[in-house]
């Protein structure tokens, strides 16, 4: 069935990010030492049903909004924004079932975070592999959550 | 009338998130996110406690943060000419644990005192009086962030138990000492406290759990057991100079 609720759909995904970026900021979320980036597997399994350039930019705003620490303009937030909108624009060119591209671009996306903002922590490779573990869990679990809400809007990004 | 509904709503998110000053958006929104966290975790903690007796353990808990900021102020007390100032003309102030870093690859957390309160870069902060949690990196106005032990960038130099062996204190995820003496003796439960110019002298980092060292090293190693949680930690210690 159809979503006749595009802006609705729009809304939730951007408190998901605002609670998600809240959450990531305590200390609640750690897991034997560390933290998933929640906005980030969220955003990159929200590319996947938001279609619109302008949209997904207002949900990338939102995230990095709930998620800022100190700076405005930190490596760090400029690194999430790169990452996702990788996973925008990589999304519905990517070979392959979505859900394994989703999984895919958050390992990439996780890679170009560090990359970017924190190089030092490819010393530290099994650290890394832990925090894609936990990211994809929760990309995983975001995209299946959403295709079962809005199966018409991932259908509609990747039609021809 | 969606569009309208959506707007709305965004715009409201992010009145949430900027509104009023840097420290009232920062207090904002990491009392949201603490709220956010617990009521995620109701369901674990009312299990906890119906099998844990989770009121007593917290009590318990409480009781061993106090336990040990005490001995770490009676051995304050007891290291000559340190001065012991207490709560009157005291040069510390506390303040409210905000925010902690949300990414992996350092540990910081923010507190609601800044440079209107006096605060310095450089300044110490502690659990309680006594037990040592990081210093200061940098002071905005009405907030400031303070990099913790459990940041791979944090080294200190220390001493260990009575004897005061020294060592070199590491900070990460698992903190840990090096550079000690291979002869010297240490014990597990040994006090672990901090020797170095750039922080108070004497405050407690936290206990040996376990040393080691290969016969081909020039030195030991050993593991340390901070002794408080920084996700039950509300509040903070922030030295004055």
């Amino acid at each position: 069935m159809r979503n006749r609720r595009p802006f609705l759909k729009l809304l939730l995904l951007a408190l998901a990010l605002a609670l998600a970026g809240l959450l990531q900021g305590t200390e609640a979320v750690r897991l034997w030492g560390l933290k998933p980036n929640l906005v980030l597997a969220l955003l990159v399994a929200a590319s996947f049903f938001v279609a619109r350039l302008p949209e997904y930019l207002v949900l990338v705003a939102v995230g990095l909004s709930a998620l800022r620490f100190s700076n405005l303009f930190s490596p760090e937030l400029l690194a999430v924004a790169a990452s996702s909108l990788l996973a925008f624009l990589a999304g519905a060119r990517l070979p392959g079932k979505p859900w394994v591209n989703n999984l895919a671009l958050i390992a990439a996306g996780q890679l170009l975070f560090y990359a970017l903002a924190a190089r030092g922590f490819f010393g530290a490779p099994l650290t890394m592999l832990q925090e894609f573990v936990y990211n994809g869990v929760v990309g995983a679990a975001a995209f299946l959550i959403l295709r079962r809400l809005f199966p018409a809007e991932h259908e509609a990004k990747f039609r021809d | 009338m969606q569009f309208i509904v959506f707007v709305g709503g965004v715009a409201a998110l992010f009145g949430f998130l900027w509104s009023g000053g840097e420290g009232d958006a920062l207090a904002r929104r990491a009392e949201a996110g603490e709220r956010l966290a617990a009521t995620a975790a109701a369901p674990a903690a009312l299990t906890s406690r119906f099998l844990n007796g989770g009121a007593t353990a917290a009590r318990v808990r409480a009781l061993e943060v106090e336990n040990q900021n005490l001995r770490a102020q009676l051995h304050a007390a007891s290291l000559e000419p340190v001065p012991v100032n207490g709560e009157e003309g005291a040069r510390a102030l506390r303040a409210k644990r905000y925010s902690t870093y949300p990414f992996n690859h350092q540990n910081l957390v923010i507190v609601g005192a800044g440079a209107e309160d006096g605060v310095a870069a450089g300044a110490a902060v502690t659990v309680e009086s006594h037990l040592f949690l990081g210093v200061v990196s940098e002071v905005h106005r009405d907030y400031s962030v303070v990099r913790t032990v459990f940041d791979d960038g944090m080294k200190l130099a220390v001493k260990i138990g009575e004897a005061g062996v020294e060592a070199l204190f590491l900070g990460g995820r698992n903190p840990r000492l090096t550079l000690i003496a291979k002869d010297a003796a240490l014990s597990d439960g040994a006090a672990v406290w901090t020797a170095d110019r750039k922080v108070p002298f004497g405050l407690l980092v936290g206990e040996l759990t376990g040393s080691a060292a290969d016969a081909a090293d020039a030195f030991q190693e050993a593991a340390l057991a901070v002794p408080y949680d920084l996700g039950r930690t509300s509040e903070v210690v922030v030295r004055l100079p």
